[in-house]
């Protein structure tokens, strides 16, 4: 195992954090499988005065402050192991984090870095997880070892991140220009860009207090967009882009991001649907695309203004739908932006909520949905509202709101619905049905009753629902057989597929009365009528039979044969305890003494797994009988089990000689023991 | 006849039943020198005709008709019946569960006095003991047992001929042991003897069995019913009513029919009926009876019960068997009567008037002094005309007269009067009568209106002598109402300048009286 150099660049103020943090590392990492560098530009006194004293850490002392960019670089000019692992110094690690980071890292020449899970992860799967106890974070980082998946992409969370050694000399030094985020998302195109590969590594979790998390200035911003041609807030479009796409994974279709430049995007579009195509543009959107049509369009923010949307309402199927960003006009950020001069109002950047409807309207979009993205709003923030507040009787609702999310459709939903459902008329495709069926029976049956011709309607009612029945969701199936066996009960189709229903839900009496209702036979349908009427008559003979012995048994009519045959059709599992019990509920008048006879004869034929059952429900019927109480404290002894045998016993209220006796042996076996 | 052997005969449609029932016949005791024949018939057509095949074929004294369905559990069954038997040759057939009295519908287990026991097992809501009056002695004589298990130590023909089902053959085998003198009883059961795995009845059969039954065997257990008919000069009307009581579904009726006719239309009319139901009795009044005609038919009546009907009256078709039925069940009952619809001349339904009100929303047991009071309170008919009411014949032997004093404005009433004092009264909530009302028709005809002043007047005061009207307070409301309606009549009178007819009356005689015990 290569050494591992652990660095940490930004010790926290609070001392408390750092020395957690480490104990996690030293308890969970292999002795002598790593080092660990702590750069400290002598911010706190007190910090220095612990480094001083751990003698394993290997402290760079500097007396000013330094950017991440040149701590980086100087702790990685220190550091002698062959993979390196950034991490901020209020993290907790858990069991065997290194090694599963190490070996994934190993698998292949060209990874480069690999991040493990964090609690803070906002992008993927692992959404913001709490625990209560430092025991439950454990439970579920191990876990998480067997459920884990990997997760190419390129930008990493700097929480925790491994580098290979000879990835970082084949790229270079860090920029020393920049702080920690721009500075590792910078770093991080440049490995993509020289063809390097990064994961996360989901099977690996690092719990991340987040206590003094580096904000993003507009120095760093403006650096990174212009030497790569999108912001760094673009890094957050992918997971919104992923949540608008109502597709399964394995469904070919096409996408166009407008105005995306950021290649993480593609990457996660490409990871969740292999077989989707997706196309990259800006402005020159014909030429980049031709004549295709998409069944996604997303416009990045920066990109959105009219004259896009009526470029882009081109790309769109007649299904497809065109998704936005756009920020809204009346957002505090803005107003916030406005009053300290960051920068001022521009009418084709901000859009409120009904310049928004009209705009889509007038560029031909029949149907809108608005998703909104609310801000976190910070505290400064919420004094500022509060102040502008007193101003105002009331601030505007969408005060909050950062940004309309905004799905829009060439046609209402309901107009594709019908031509969709008209299309399946014609062409039963198994993809259509799939489609079709998202929106659910509380959508469709409205309007596939509202169909022309109410034989078209019955014959969508009877497909719809019997797609359901093939994939398993029987209770799906009802609205739409009830629906149409309300437009015609006679019709052979909805009968025969109600029977389908029953008979799938194990109610095949059910589905022979819905058999019986159909007019004319066919063949088939006779068949099946005679199968169904052949099953229930041999469950109802069995049910008979099973009664007929327990009857047999109480009126001591060739008993012990009855009692016989009864165990041996639970020994042979022809019949199960539970069904055994409720014919005795429902048939029989001493319930308790055939309860009692069953045991003992199950006890007898060494059919020990019933023993106890019978007599359970024996003492539940009557907890005082003295019969099952004695019988209990038999078998129990027999079984060795003392304790529970003479509780029983004693709770016999007149105990006879033969109870007497038991109770002396067992209290002579306890003893013995 | 094999004095010492025990047949039990089973119609078998279901071999692993069969073979389950079988089971517990032979787990029976059996006493020495006793044989034991068991006969299964296959292809039986129906219960009594395979009943009878096996019944021919056997030479048992004694012979057990059992359905596969019944499982005999009482191990000693066998000698039981037997002893029981031959300590009772009267005694022609037993059952395990039965009614004492079969109610006039036929069904017995709607009857009120049962006997026996049975365990009844039905798929669904399990084992359940049918549990009925325990017998004390020997048996329990009944008109009606369940076919379950039926013990004969006679050999009487089933009615194969009638019974084509699995319904009312057991029933009316009862009925047939009867007629032949004999018998037809449940022993005492200390355990239950069978169980029975019970199936569900088939109405529709059950219906069309129970219709044939009752039109057999109707003398046997329905207690004659005389509907009387006084009629005059209206033949149209009376062919309905003569209808309305033919088409009743209760059977033992003799319908009376006295004419006083000035025409001999009714009588042709009536000749086809009669001629073809034996229960209809017409008589042709040589000279017209006028207001005795009623109490003539009464007189010619021999039915238990007495139900009029006049001449333009309907009957519902269930009147007679409701009315019979609550008269069974409750003996205390003096007077029955019913909620009645009025009718115009062309059987269309008419509106409520004051008379026909609904008194209760559902049958009700009333007492018959305090409804006699609210009748005599508020001047108000509520009980009905003839036509609703029924009555038993021995509590009634004149019509229209009470305390002694025939009454001819309020007749009926004085009739009322007498039975209320006789018990209660049952109030029927069903519409069981229609009341014809005919156009121009005047219940206040200045004719004989006056003739109500002293009726009401002497009905106040008699009936307080039978305890009637016996609280102050009902008394004076009664006296109150009398004096105003009183004087309302006078006024009608003087109006019309015919005050004759009040002193004929004695209308100031008794509006005195009236006066003098309201101001005291």
């Amino acid at each position: 195992m290569p050494k591992t150099s652990i660095i940490m660049i930004d010790p926290s103020n609070v001392i408390e954090y750092i020395k957690d943090s480490v104990d996690s590392i030293r308890r969970f990492t292999e002795f002598g499988s790593y080092e660990l560098i702590i750069v400290d530009d002598g911010r706190s006194p007190a910090l220095r005065e612990w480094l001083l004293d751990q003698t394993h850490i290997k402290s760079l002392f500097f007396e000013n402050n330094l950017t991440a960019g040149q701590a980086l670089n100087l702790a990685i000019r220190a550091s002698s192991g062959e993979h390196i692992v950034f991490m901020h110094s209020d993290t907790l690690v858990t069991e065997r984090w290194l090694d599963l980071l190490n070996e994934f890292v190993n698998c292949d020449d060209r990874i480069a870095s690999v991040a493990p899970a964090t609690n803070r992860n906002t992008d993927h799967s692992i959404n913001n997880a709490h625990f209560l106890s430092i025991e439950e974070m454990l439970q579920y980082a191990s876990d998480l070892k067997n459920n884990g998946q990997y997760k190419k992409s390129i930008f990493l969370s700097s929480t925790c991140l491994l580098f290979k050694k000879n990835a970082l000399e084949n790229t270079g030094l860090f920029n020393e220009s920049m702080t920690e985020v721009a500075c590792f998302s910078d770093y991080q195109m440049r490995l993509h860009q020289g063809g390097w590969k990064s994961y996360i590594c989901e099977h690996a979790f690092v719990y991340h207090y987040g206590a003094n998390e580096s904000q993003i200035n507009t120095k760093d911003q403006i650096l990174f967009s212009e030497k790569w041609g999108f912001s760094l807030k673009e890094c957050q479009t992918g997971a919104k882009v992923l949540k608008m796409i109502k597709k399964s994974p394995e469904e070919a279709f096409r996408i166009l991001l407008y105005g995306v430049k950021n290649p993480e995007i593609l990457l996660i579009l490409q990871e969740s649907y292999p077989n989707c195509l997706i196309k990259c543009c800006s402005t020159q959107c014909k030429e980049a695309v031709g004549t295709l049509l998409f069944d996604y369009v997303w416009i990045e923010a920066d990109y959105f203004s009219k004259s896009t949307l009526e470029i882009v309402k081109e790309c769109l199927s007649d299904t497809g739908e065109l998704i936005a960003e756009l920020k809204n006009a009346n957002s505090y950020i803005l107003l916030k932006n406005i009053i300290l001069k960051q920068r001022g109002y521009s009418a084709e950047k901000e859009w409120s909520l009904e310049h928004i409807a009209t705009m889509f309207e007038l560029a031909g979009f029949q149907e809108l949905d608005f998703d909104y993205q609310f801000a976190s709003i910070k505290e400064d923030d919420s004094y500022l509202i509060g102040q502008l507040g007193e101003f105002v009787e009331t601030l505007p609702e969408e005060f909050a709101i950062q940004s309309f999310l905004v799905t829009a459709r060439k046609h209402s939903k309901q107009e594709q619905l019908v031509s969709q459902l008209k299309e399946l008329i014609d062409d039963s495709d198994k993809e259509l049905r799939e489609r079709i069926v998202e929106y659910g029976s509380e959508v469709l049956i409205p309007i596939i009753e509202k169909m022309d011709e109410s034989a078209i309607a019955i014959h969508l009612l009877n497909e719809i629902g019997i797609h359901h029945l093939e994939c398993g969701h029987t209770d799906e199936v009802i609205p739409y057989l009830t629906k149409a066996y309300e437009l015609d009960c006679s019709y052979i189709v909805t009968l025969f597929n109600w029977a389908k229903v029953m008979h799938k839900n194990g109610e095949d009496e059910e589905a022979l009365r819905w058999l019986l209702q159909i007019e004319h036979k066919t063949e088939q349908i006779s068949e099946w009528i005679a199968d169904l009427q052949q099953t229930i008559n041999h469950k109802q003979f069995v049910q008979n039979k099973m009664k007929f012995l327990l009857r047999r048994i109480e009126h001591d009519i060739e008993r012990q044969e009855a009692l016989d045959e009864l165990i041996e059709s639970l020994n042979s599992k022809t019949m199960d305890l539970e069904s055994i019990f409720k014919l005795v509920q429902i048939h029989a008048i001493d319930k308790i003494e055939i309860l009692n006879r069953l045991s003992v004869t199950a006890f007898n034929r060494e059919a020990y797994e019933f023993v106890i059952p019978f007599l359970e429900r024996s003492y539940a019927i009557h907890p005082s009988e003295p019969n099952t109480l004695f019988n209990l404290g038999s078998v129990l002894s027999a079984f060795g089990a003392y304790d529970e045998a003479m509780n029983f016993l004693m709770q016999i209220e007149f105990p006879d000689e033969e109870v007497l006796r038991l109770i002396r042996e067992i209290e002579r076996n306890m003893t013995h023991e | 006849m094999n004095e010492s052997k025990i047949c039990f005969i089973t119609c078998v449609n279901n071999e692993f039943v069969y073979e389950e029932c079988l089971r517990y016949i032979h787990s029976l005791d059996v006493s020495e020198g006793i044989t034991v024949e068991i006969i299964a018939i296959r292809d039986a057509h129906n219960m009594a005709e395979g009943y009878n095949r096996a019944m021919n074929q056997s030479d048992a004294r004694y012979k057990i008709y059992m359905q596969q369905e019944a499982f005999v559990i009482n191990k000693h069954f066998i000698h039981e019946a037997i002893d029981l038997f031959k300590r009772n040759p009267q005694l022609g057939m037993m059952g395990m569960i039965g009614a004492r009295k079969l109610p006039p519908s036929g069904v017995w287990w709607l009857a009120d006095e049962k006997y026996g026991k049975i365990y009844c097992d039905k798929d669904q809501n399990g084992l359940q003991l049918v549990e009925e009056k325990e017998v004390l002695h020997d048996y329990e004589k009944v008109d009606a047992i369940d076919g379950l298990a039926i013990c004969t130590q006679y050999d009487i023909p089933w009615r194969e001929d009638l019974f084509t089902t699995e319904y009312m053959y057991d029933i009316a085998q009862a009925m047939e042991f009867k007629r032949a003198g004999y018998d037809v009883g449940i022993p005492p059961q200390k355990q239950c003897w069978f169980i029975q795995d019970s199936n569900p009845i088939n109405n529709e059969l059950y219906e069309q069995q129970r219709k044939v039954f009752v039109n057999e065997y109707y003398a046997q257990f329905q207690p004659l019913v005389s509907i009387l008919i006084p009629t005059y000069n209206r033949v149209g009307f009376l062919e309905q009513a003569v209808q309305s009581v033919l088409s009743q579904t209760y059977r033992n009726i003799e319908l009376i029919i006295s004419d006083d006719s000035t025409n001999p239309e009714s009588q042709q009319m009536i000749k086809p009926y009669s001629a073809t139901d034996h229960r209809i009795h017409y008589i042709k009044n040589p000279e017209r009876l006028e207001m005795k005609n009623a109490q003539h038919c009464l007189d010619l009546a021999q039915g238990v019960f007495i139900g009029f009907l006049m001449d333009d009256d309907l009957f519902a078709p269930g009147k007679v068997e409701k009315m019979v039925a609550s008269f069974l069940k409750y003996p205390e009952v003096s007077l029955v009567t019913s909620y009645r619809k009025l009718i115009d001349e062309n059987n269309n339904i008419l509106e409520d008037g004051r008379y026909n009100q609904q008194i209760v929303k559902e049958d009700t047991l009333l007492d018959g002094i305090e409804l006699g009071d609210i009748v005599l309170k508020n001047r108000n008919n509520l009980i009905g005309e003839p036509t609703t009411v029924m009555f038993k014949k021995v509590d009634l032997e004149t019509l229209g007269e009470f305390r002694g004093r025939k009454f001819t404005m309020i007749n009926d009433l004085a009739s009322w009067l007498v039975l209320l004092n006789k018990g209660k009264t049952l109030y029927i909530a069903e519409p069981l009568s229609y009341f014809r009302q005919h156009s121009g028709q005047n219940q206040n005809n200045l004719r004989y209106m006056y003739k109500s002043i002293p009726d009401w007047f002497e009905m106040i005061e008699a009936s307080r002598e039978v305890g009637f009207l016996q609280n102050s307070k009902d008394y004076q409301e009664a006296i109150s109402n009398y004096i105003r309606v009183t004087l309302w009549i006078i006024q009608t009178y003087k109006d019309q300048s015919q005050s004759h007819k009040l002193i004929e009356a004695d209308a100031s005689g008794y509006l005195k009286k009236a006066i003098e015990i309201y101001v005291q």
